[in-house]
């Protein structure tokens, strides 16, 4: 069914953009997992390995979000050009 | 036995360039993440999107599905501005530069401190000895009437002051500068001496650092016919009772071998050793293997493993001693067809052997010809040789050994240099003297720590010395190594 409204490429590019720009924050976290291998040994670095793993996860769960925002966008592109 | 490893891989200075860079990283990360929340909030009010809701409103749309239109546009909005919002991007931001700024301080803090503390205790080792220079006259009677070592052993309260309190070399070597300063404030003619003596060695005076300060003391003493080198240096091959014993197992099977090697050659009079260990690839590795002090006398004579060496080493100038060893080298390299090979080199040396490899390894006209990759030192004085980077340096030092400290200084902490020390002070074997402290026997002990550390996988910058340096030891040998022995001799004025 047409709704009559179309989408222009701006909506329907939307979501593609999103998951681009999620694919690089996955980069920049595979980057920061990187910071973990510091051959130091002492609790301090012990202290900054964990920090970097929760800014690791912190990262990968906004990739997330830019995913699953760009999938809402998707449906709403699909919802308005074929119902 | 233990030991405490600085420096290496696993050490200081590698951690926290490492945080450095991990600062950096960190950054940039956090300026992504803030250009990121200004992208996604300016994809945010879409002129597209509010479009879309006011034709849902139409009755064309059906109220269920303009309801389900509206909806979606409404969650996708929502679901673009939290990844945006202090949950998404601009909190990452925040929390990622809030990180990288905390790393930075620390490193930053860390160094300044480091800077300072080491400037202070400079500045006090220069003061305390310029107090001692301008006393000279009163601290020279007490020692003539009771001997040096007891003066300062009454004053401490102990039998072997130098072993029970080791830093006491580091508050004299490390205070020369100080001491000349303080000795030409007591005696005028001291004064105009140390300028003359200064200007025969082409240093500045009054003394600003240690090489200056030890280049005018042996000026000094060259006036007076001391510590004196001239002519030149003879290279003979002699035969090497390690090449008659064992010729299959001549390649050191670790560094406690190496240790083991060195003591073995200390026993034999101005002799250098070089091994040569071939390699898969049909080159070799070569070792350079010097010896210890064997003269004390302060002239110079036809061994050049004596003191004339040792203070013109340290003093940043040039001795027979590293010129008789590369022509050791040059000779071991010719007998075996590989003249002017670039193969790798490791120079070893236990105390003056130290001192003359570390030496080698700063000279650009030896390191032009042999591409040194290691070195090895054990009793040394070697801090303050500027050995490249480039070149991977083991110094094994014995806490209660007096000679590693003469420099005053303690070894770079870098990724290239590894310090391994040892608290000697309760080895049966030591049993509380200076001299044993300081023998290559003792220092072989050490080495079969460090050989057990490298077995056990417990410090990370002793396994990547041993991975690094594999090729000359009989591990990483292609067959049996070639121990060739030199006789090294000055001759000419001194020779015989």
């Amino acid at each position: 069914m047409n709704l009559g409204v179309n989408p222009s490429p701006e909506l329907s590019g939307r979501g593609r953009e999103l998951r681009l720009l999620g694919d690089q924050v996955r980069l920049g976290a595979r980057r920061l997992g990187g910071l973990v291998d510091l051959r130091w040994q002492s609790r301090a670095a012990e202290a900054f390995r964990a920090r970097v793993r929760h800014e690791t996860r912190e990262q990968l769960n906004l990739a997330d979000a830019l995913d699953e925002a760009a999938a809402a966008f998707d449906r709403l592109a699909a919802l308005v050009h074929g119902g | 036995m233990t030991i405490d490893v600085q420096g290496g891989s696993g050490g200081l200075a590698v951690a926290l360039d490492d945080l450095t860079a991990a600062a950096r990283v960190l950054l940039a990360e956090a300026d992504a993440m803030g250009g990121l929340a200004l992208r996604l909030v300016a994809m945010a009010p879409s002129p597209e999107l509010v479009r879309i809701a006011l034709a849902a409103t139409l009755p064309a749309f059906g109220p269920r599905h303009g309801a389900e239109v509206l909806r979606a546009a409404a969650g996708a909005e929502w679901l673009l501005l939290r990844a945006a919002g202090p949950g998404g991007a601009a909190g990452r931001e925040l929390s990622l530069g809030s990180l990288a700024a905390v790393v930075q301080a620390s490193v930053e803090g860390y160094r300044s401190a480091e800077a300072g503390v080491s400037a202070s205790m400079s500045l006090g080792r220069q003061v305390v000895m310029a107090a001692a220079g301008a006393a000279w006259p009163v601290g020279l009677a007490a020692a003539l009437g009771l001997g040096a070592e007891a003066v300062v052993g009454e004053l401490l309260g102990t039998a072997d002051p130098l072993f029970e309190h080791p830093w006491l070399v580091d508050v004299v070597s490390g205070g020369l500068p100080g001491l000349a300063w303080g000795l030409t404030l007591s005696d005028p003619r001291l004064l105009a001496l140390g300028a003359v003596a200064a200007l025969a060695s082409g240093r500045p005076w009054p003394p600003g650092d240690y090489g200056s300060a030890v280049g005018a003391a042996t000026g000094a003493a060259s006036l007076g016919g001391l510590l004196r080198e001239s002519g030149t240096v003879r290279v003979t091959p002699v035969p090497s009772p390690a090449a008659s014993s064992a010729p299959s197992s001549a390649a050191p099977k670790g560094l406690a071998s190496l240790l083991r090697a060195q003591d073995e050659l200390s026993a034999m009079p101005a002799r250098v050793r070089v091994v040569e260990i071939p390699r898969r690839d049909g080159t070799s590795a070569w070792i350079v293997q010097l010896p210890g002090t064997q003269e004390w006398r302060p002239v110079a004579g036809a061994n050049p493993l004596d003191l004339t060496s040792d203070v013109r080493l340290m003093a940043g100038r040039s001795a027979l001693l590293t010129r008789g060893a590369a022509q050791a080298l040059d000779a071991a390299m010719a007998a075996s067809g590989r003249a002017g090979a670039p193969d790798p080199v490791m120079l070893t040396g236990h105390s003056l052997g130290g001192i003359a490899a570390a030496s080698m390894a700063c000279d650009a006209e030896f390191t032009r010809i042999h591409r040194v990759t290691h070195v090895v030192t054990a009793g040394s004085p070697v801090a303050r040789f500027p050995v490249p980077p480039e070149v991977s340096v083991l110094s094994l030092e014995h806490r209660q050994d007096a000679v590693p400290r003469l420099d005053g200084e303690r070894n770079p902490d870098r990724a290239s240099w590894v310090t391994v020390t040892r608290d000697v002070a309760r080895d049966r074997d030591v049993s509380g003297r200076l001299g044993v402290a300081h023998e290559v026997r003792e220092y072989a002990e050490t080495a079969e720590e460090v050989d057990a550390a490298v077995r056990e996988g417990t410090d990370a910058s002793l396994s990547d010395w041993a991975a690094g340096s594999r090729e000359f030891f009989a591990s990483g040998a292609e067959g049996p190594a070639v121990v060739r022995d030199y006789a090294v001799t000055r001759i000419g004025e001194h020779g015989r």
